[in-house]
């Protein structure tokens, strides 16, 4: 089993504090959802994860420092799905995924076999080898996450940190794309994911981690990071809940005024 | 991927067999009846032709395609615009604003020719010397201007700044030339060329050429993860401003060498990767390899052309580049016309 360890990490950008005293324990095998209003700061601790950004206090991956880690071995362990999700040339899906094998190649090292059979792998997990030779400029907007996603995927390491990977796709292609995480998670991985959709974050993920203005407010089970208080006191507002199939959702409902 | 590879392998073979071909027509064309003479094994001059003149020509035409090909590929890939060229960045006109420096103080060129002699140079490689420290000092004022984490846009702007720097004071040089036979030896040496260079020029540029060319093919694998955006680069463990200083870094030393020897040289580092694209994609590290040889092979045939015409002044390969270039650049905003619509 694989930990991911926070302890005491903040981020500052342009000598603003942006996140603060964050101080988590994840472990492999779950899908953990960060949840947040906008502006809580959740972006940039994924940032800090995925050594995008500088950050204080410590990072640990089991026993490893990961921001003492080189760039390339801390590329191989730790994933990243950015949210800003463009590619400035028309490549082809393939070759979108293939961009992930670059952290298991030396500089001037081909891409072998066994690298071409993992993103082969990956495109069969994400339902994109029919477009695999397509250019990802004609694809749809779903198409083009999973085609993203199929990247991140690629990488095969063990922490995915995805943020809002089902932002602007239809409800067909969320509960794809958030079963598609699932099952990446429950093969060994730990998989922290951006999502603003209470009631998908409580059906898909194992545990929620709630941030506020830059600090943690809640981390466990949805049951108990979703209360009316926390609700109430980070968003704002009022929920409707109700259940299906055993399962319990969430569906936003009114916003409180003071 | 799979049989992309295979495209990409059957192209580098096609181009290599392209480029002997034309490298070994670069040595055997021109004006005098050179082989004919030479199957005559007493004949020296005929020797003398092949071996000093069309021979150092036909190298300096391959390195110089090179470093224009894979410049061109690595800037368009770096700036994610296909209109960037090697001169974008200002390293070129740098480049000849120094070498016409040269021309114009002629004791500047002394005091060069003897600096460069004391390192080991050949005598006559003051120009090269002088564009050499023009490119570099264009290069330091990009840095000073882009700052130290350079992106895209500043690149672009301070690149523009030096270039109408550059420009402006290389007119200035002509518009103060002592007389107009010097103006025109400067306007001439501007417009690019590969006649009457000798293996000491081949041997200034090689260096700065294989440097400049490695530290861009080094950085191929990063251009394609900065494809997906600064962020996404840097979690595959890329670091996007030391991949961007290197690419400039590589360009400016080996776009700077070839410019201060053979004069500006345009259209080839712009109109490559373009006819690469349709057959290798838009991979930016795919396309480097590919661009260097086609430039190679395209600078090299341009300047059998320029041969041809038996008699009056041999066309300069810069004009002629750009004659076939410019149409190119027509055909370039027809196809975007029509994406478009």
């Amino acid at each position: 089993m694989t930990v991911l360890t926070l302890e005491n990490v903040g981020v500052n950008l342009g000598g603003k504090p942006i996140v603060q005293n964050m101080n988590l324990r994840l472990e492999s095998g779950q899908v953990v959802g960060l949840i947040g209003p906008n502006g809580a700061g959740k972006s940039t601790l994924m940032k800090a994860i995925a050594g995008v950004l500088t950050s204080e206090g410590s990072i640990r991956l089991d026993e490893k420092n990961v921001t003492a880690l080189g760039n390339k071995e801390r590329a191989r362990l730790i994933s990243y799905l950015a949210q800003e999700k463009v590619a400035h040339w028309p490549l082809s899906v393939r070759e979108i995924a293939m961009l992930g094998r670059p952290p298991h190649l030396a500089t001037f090292e081909s891409p072998s076999e066994a690298d071409m059979d993992a993103v082969d792998q990956v495109l069969e997990q994400t339902d994109m080898r029919a477009l695999a030779d397509r250019s990802i400029l004609e694809l749809s907007g779903g198409e083009q996450a999973r085609a993203f996603l199929s990247r991140a995927l690629a990488v095969q390491a063990p922490v995915l940190l995805a943020d809002e990977p089902i932002a602007a796709l239809d409800p067909a292609h969320q509960l794809e794309i958030m079963a598609l995480l699932q099952s990446y998670a429950r093969s060994g991985a730990l998989v922290l994911v951006i999502m603003h959709d209470l009631s998908l974050a409580t059906r898909y993920c194992d545990e929620l981690v709630l941030l506020d203005k830059g600090e943690l407010v809640a981390h466990g089970e949805a049951s108990t990071v979703l209360s009316d208080r926390h609700l109430q006191q980070v968003y704002g507002i009022e929920v409707a809940r109700g259940t299906k199939d055993d399962d319990v959702f969430v569906v936003p409902w009114r916003r409180l005024t003071d | 991927m799979r049989s992309g590879n295979g495209k990409l392998i059957g192209l580098t073979l096609g181009l290599l067999g392209l480029l002997a071909v034309s490298f070994v027509l670069s040595v055997v064309i021109g004006r005098g009846g050179v082989l004919a003479d030479l199957s005559n094994d007493a004949d020296d001059i005929a020797r003398i032709i092949l071996l000093e003149i069309r021979l150092p020509r036909a190298l300096l035409g391959v390195i110089v395609g090179l470093v224009l090909g894979i410049a061109g590929a690595a800037l368009q890939g770096l700036l994610r615009n296909p209109l960037a060229e090697p001169g974008l960045i200002g390293a070129s006109s740098g480049a000849a604003f120094g070498a016409v420096t040269v021309f114009y103080f002629p004791a500047f060129g002394a005091v060069l020719g003897g600096a460069g002699a004391t390192l080991g140079m050949a005598q006559g490689q003051a120009v090269a010397i002088g564009g050499m420290l023009g490119a570099v000092a264009a290069l330091s004022l990009l840095y000073l201007l882009a700052g130290r984490k350079p992106n895209i846009m500043t690149l672009i702007l301070a690149g523009v700044a030096i270039n109408a720097f550059a420009g402006a004071m290389t007119s200035l040089a002509l518009n103060m030339a002592p007389s107009p036979f010097a103006a025109l030896e400067v306007v001439f040496w501007m417009m690019g060329s590969l006649e009457n260079r000798s293996m000491e020029h081949v041997w200034f540029v090689l260096p700065m050429a294989v440097l400049g060319g490695a530290l861009i093919a080094s950085a191929g694998r990063a251009l394609d993860a900065m494809t997906l955006g600064q962020d996404t680069a840097r979690s595959l463990g890329f670091n996007p401003v030391r991949v961007t200083l290197r690419v400039i870094a590589g360009t400016a030393l080996a776009v700077g060498a070839v410019v201060s020897v053979t004069g500006v040289i345009g259209f080839v580092g712009l109109v490559v990767p373009h006819l690469m694209r349709p057959i290798v994609g838009h991979h930016p590290s795919r396309l480097l390899l590919p661009s260097a040889l086609a430039g190679a092979c395209l600078t090299l045939l341009a300047d059998i052309a320029v041969r041809i015409p038996m008699h009056g002044p041999e066309l300069k390969l810069g004009v002629f580049t750009a004659l076939i270039g410019a149409p190119f650049f027509l055909y370039l905003i027809l196809k975007t016309r029509r994406l478009s619509s």
